[in-house]
C-alpha cells in the first residue's frame, strides 16, 4: 500500500501549519509593503495630477496673458509711438520758444545798447565839432560861439513873422506858466535882460521867464513857450554831416565789394 | 532505492510513526519559514527594493493576478492556500538539486493529503462565500439525477489529482536514480534539469486545478444563489 494515512494526516496537519506561517510571515508583510507602496504611488500620482492640472491651468491662464498682449501690442506701440511724438513736438516747441526769447531779449538788449551807444556817441561829437568850431572861432576870429550864437538867436526872435509871433502868443495862452529859455552854457547878463526885453515887448502880460543850463542838451539855444518851440542849434548841421558821412561809408563799403569781386 | 520516501521510517511507536516524508515536510517548512522571516525583515515601501523583495513580490503578484484572471473576484482570500499549494510543491521540486534529498511531493501519502486539502477546501470556500444550501445545490445540478455522477466526479478528481502529482515527482526521482546507475554523469543533469522544469509545471497545475475547481464551485453557487433571487 503506497498510502500511509497516518502520513496523509499528519501531512494535512502539516501544510495547515505551512498554510499559518506563510500567512504569518510571508505573505501580509508583503501585500502590506506593496499596498504601502501603491498607496504611496497614488498619492504621488494624484498629486502629480493634481500638479499637473494646476499647471494646465497656468499654463493657460499665461497663454492667455500673452494673447492679449500680443493682441494689444500693435495698439500700444501706436498709443505710445503717439505719445512720444507728441511729447517731441511739445518739448521742441518748448525749447523753440525759450530760444526765442531769449534771442528776442539779447536782441532787445543789444538794440538797446546800440541806441545808448549811438545817442553817446552822436552826443560827444557834438560837444568835440561844437568845441572844435569854439576854439577855431577864438582863434581865428576872437569871437565867442555862445555869445554869437545868442546874438542871432536874438535877431531871429526880432524878426519873426507875425504868423510866427501869433503862434507863440496862442500857444501861451493856452497854456503855460513860464517860457523857459535852455542853453547848453551859461548865458551873460546882457543876454538874458535883452532877451527879457524883447519877451516883454513882444507879449502883454508875458509870464515869468525861466534861463535853464543843461549840458547834456545840443549846442545852441531854445526857447519854449507852451506847445510852442523855437530853437537854433547845430543839430541840423551835424544831421547832414552824418548823413553824407554814411553815404560815403557805403559807397566805399560797395567799391571795395566791387574789387573783391574782381 | 525506496518508491516512496514513507517507507523510510526513522522512528515508529504503534501506529505513530515519523518517516522521511514528514522529515522532509518540516524541514521544507523550516527553511521556508526562515527563508520567509528573512526576507520580509527588511521590507521597504520606497522605489528601491532590494532583489529578494523583488523578487518575492514577483511570485506573490504573480499568483494573485493567476487567481483574478482564472475568475476568482477577491484573490487575496484564497493566496493563503493557493499561495501555500504553490510554493511547496514548487519548493519541494526544486530542492530536488540538493543530494540526498528526497521530495514529499513524490510520496503517494503527501500528494493525497494535498488533494484530500484541495477536496476540503471546495466546500470551505464555497459555504464560506455562498451558504451551505448554494453549495449543497451544485450537486443536484443540472439534474437531481446527476447527484451520484457529482460525487463520483468530485471524489475522481480528487483522486487523479493525487495520482497526478505524485507519478510526476516519483517518477523525476527514480528517472534520476536509473540514469545515475546506468549512464554516465552528464546526462542525469539535463534530467535533473528537466525535473526541475516538471517539478514547477506540476505546482503550477495543481495550484491551478485547485483555483479552478475553487472558482467553478463558486460559480456555480452564485448562479444557482441569482436563479434563485430571480424567481423570488
Amino acid at each position: 500500500m503506497l498510502i500511509d494515512w497516518f502520513t496523509v494526516i499528519s501531512q494535512i496537519i502539516n501544510f495547515l501549519i505551512l498554510i499559518f506561517l506563510l500567512k504569518r510571515f510571508l505573505y501580509r508583510p508583503i501585500l502590506k509593503a506593496i499596498d504601502a507602496r501603491e498607496e504611496r504611488i497614488t498619492n504621488e500620482l494624484q498629486a502629480a495630477e493634481l500638479q499637473k492640472s494646476e499647471a494646465a491651468k497656468n499654463e493657460k491662464k499665461y497663454q492667455d496673458l500673452l494673447n492679449s498682449l500680443e493682441a494689444n501690442k500693435t495698439e500700444l506701440i501706436t498709443k505710445a509711438e503717439e505719445e512720444v511724438a507728441l511729447k517731441k513736438t511739445k518739448w521742441l516747441e518748448d525749447a523753440r520758444k525759450t530760444y526765442q526769447d531769449r534771442k528776442d531779449r539779447l536782441m532787445e538788449s543789444l538794440h538797446q545798447e546800440e541806441h545808448e551807444f549811438h545817442i553817446d556817441l552822436k552826443r560827444k561829437f557834438h560837444q568835440e565839432i561844437f568845441g572844435l568850431v569854439r576854439k577855431t572861432l577864438m582863434d581865428l576870429a576872437d569871437e565867442s560861439l555862445e555869445e554869437s550864437l545868442s546874438h542871432i538867436f536874438l535877431k531871429k526872435c526880432k524878426s519873426l513873422s507875425p504868423d510866427e509871433l501869433e503862434k507863440m502868443r496862442k500857444a501861451l495862452k493856452e497854456n503855460t506858466s513860464s517860457i523857459d529859455i535852455i542853453t547848453t552854457y551859461p548865458l551873460g547878463e546882457p543876454l538874458k535882460k535883452d532877451l527879457t526885453d524883447f519877451i516883454a515887448l513882444t507879449f502883454d502880460q508875458a509870464p515869468p521867464i525861466r534861463f535853464i543850463h543843461r549840458k547834456e542838451e545840443l549846442p545852441g539855444i531854445k526857447l519854449i513857450a507852451g506847445g510852442y518851440k523855437l530853437e537854433w542849434t547845430i543839430a541840423e548841421y551835424l544831421d547832414k554831416m552824418q548823413a553824407d558821412l554814411e553815404a560815403a561809408g557805403t559807397t566805399a563799403t560797395t567799391l571795395v565789394g566791387e574789387k573783391e569781386e574782381r | 532505492m525506496h518508491i516512496s520516501p514513507d517507507l523510510s521510517v526513522f522512528w515508529q511507536q504503534g501506529w505513530i510513526k515519523i518517516n522521511a516524508t514528514m522529515v522532509w515536510t518540516w524541514v521544507l517548512m523550516i527553511a521556508l519559514v526562515v527563508l520567509s522571516k528573512m526576507i520580509t525583515r527588511r521590507l521597504v515601501t520606497h522605489d528601491h527594493p532590494d532583489r529578494w523583495q523583488v523578487g518575492v513580490e514577483i511570485i506573490v503578484l504573480g499568483i494573485l493576478d493567476q487567481l483574478k484572471e482564472i475568475g476568482l473576484p477577491s484573490p487575496r482570500k484564497y493566496l493563503g492556500f493557493i499561495g501555500s499549494l504553490f510554493i511547496f510543491v514548487a519548493f519541494a521540486s526544486l530542492c530536488t538539486v540538493f543530494p540526498l534529498y528526497e521530495p514529499p511531493t513524490s510520496s503517494l501519502s503527501t500528494t493525497a493529503a494535498l488533494a484530500i486539502c484541495v477536496f476540503l477546501a471546495v466546500p470551505y470556500f464555497t459555504v464560506a462565500k455562498r451558504g451551505w444550501i448554494a453549495y449543497l445545490k451544485t450537486y443536484l445540478e443540472p439534474t437531481p439525477i446527476m447527484l451520484p455522477f457529482n460525487l463520483i466526479g468530485e471524489l475522481s478528481r480528487t483522486l487523479a489529482m493525487a495520482i497526478r502529482l505524485f507519478g510526476n515527482m516519483m517518477s523525476g526521482s527514480m528517472i534520476l536514480a536509473i540514469l545515475l546507475a546506468i549512464t554516465p554523469l552528464v546526462f542525469p543533469i539535463i534530467m535533473s534539469l528537466l525535473g526541475l522544469l516538471t517539478g514547477i509545471v506540476q505546482a503550477y497545475i495543481i495550484s491551478i486545478l485547485a483555483t479552478v475547481f475553487i472558482a467553478a464551485a463558486l460559480c456555480s453557487a452564485s448562479s444557482e444563489h441569482h436563479k434563485k433571487s430571480d424567481h423570488g
